[in-house]
């Protein structure tokens, strides 16, 4: 017998079904935001996001044109510029952007992996930028590697993580650590389409529950089913 | 070869308050970030007085 119902037991029908349920079509790219979005807050929370793509574009770039290049050229010594003052931008945006949304609490609301995917992506920004410098192959990499390798030997991690060893710091910097920073930045985004940007502090009408808009203790499954609405007055 | 010029080019200039050290060229990033949120947080968004306006009334219909 034939049905046109779809099998549940199929893999990929279990998947579609979870990921309709996590971020419905209508949240993913929505045309209409709350008022409180309009802030500057999240002007910068896009503006880091635009800085990475032209960190990843032009370090694609470099890893095209390899050191030569970029040591010896004009349009080299242009392109690791714009690198290196894009990766600058990113920090300085996304710095900005992580205070106003910490004043903001913006982890209310079952928010908290929204919240933690923000931080954990700068905490590994900050690696990735760190395994950049150790990636130049010049005096000022060997000089960061120096004065690097006693404090990461002294915390017991420098036998993983040899800042000496200039082609696995050149590897994590171009492949593993932007994979990272990639998967984290883009589950960030999804979080946030998915439960809305956190309503100021005073947009909990009175007559409702705090609770109620704060989600009970412990209810910070951020892939629940069940969306957070933003509340407006 | 064109270079950069000015205060920040060369080599690094360091500021000292007892055990704290830093560069000039990073305490005025760290000065800038700060004045940039401060600014993000006064200078009103453009539009969204009216925006709200416009929300409520959609709210009311």
């Amino acid at each position: 017998m034939t049905t046109n119902q779809p099998d549940p037991r199929s893999w990929t029908v279990r998947l579609r079904t979870r990921l309709a349920r996590t971020v419905p079509a209508g949240q993913l790219l929505p045309d209409r935001q709350p008022a409180y979005v309009r802030s500057w807050i999240y002007v910068f929370g896009v503006a880091s996001l635009a800085a990475f793509v032209y960190v990843i574009a032009s370090g694609l770039v470099l890893s095209l044109k390899g050191s030569a290049w970029w040591h010896t050229s004009s349009a080299g010594h242009f392109v690791n510029s714009t690198h290196l003052w894009s990766v600058e931008l990113f920090f300085m945006f996304m710095v900005i952007h992580l205070w106003g949304k910490f004043f903001m609490a913006a982890w209310r609301g079952r928010r908290a992996l929204t919240w933690i995917t923000g931080a954990v992506a700068f905490i590994g920004s900050v690696g990735t930028a760190f395994t950049g410098y150790l990636s130049q192959s010049n005096f000022d990499s060997q000089w960061t590697a120096g004065q690097a390798k006693d404090g990461l030997n002294a915390v017991g991690i420098g036998s993983v993580f040899n800042v000496l060893n200039t082609g696995q710091m050149l590897l994590w910097h171009v492949m593993l650590l932007p994979l990272v920073l990639g998967v984290l930045i883009v589950l960030h985004i999804v979080l946030v389409r998915r439960h809305g940007v956190v309503p100021p502090f005073d947009a909990i009408p009175p007559d409702r529950d705090h609770a109620e808009v704060t989600g009970p203790p412990g209810a910070d499954d951020a892939l629940s089913p069940e969306p957070v609405a933003p509340v407006l007055r | 070869m064109i270079t950069a010029g000015g205060l920040l080019s060369g080599h690094a200039h360091f500021l000292h308050w007892g055990v704290v050290q830093i560069s000039l060229a990073n305490l005025l990033v760290i000065v800038m970030m700060a004045v940039l949120f401060l600014l993000a947080v006064i200078i009103p968004f453009p539009h969204a007085q009216h925006s709200a306006v416009e929300q409520e009334q959609a709210d009311d219909h």
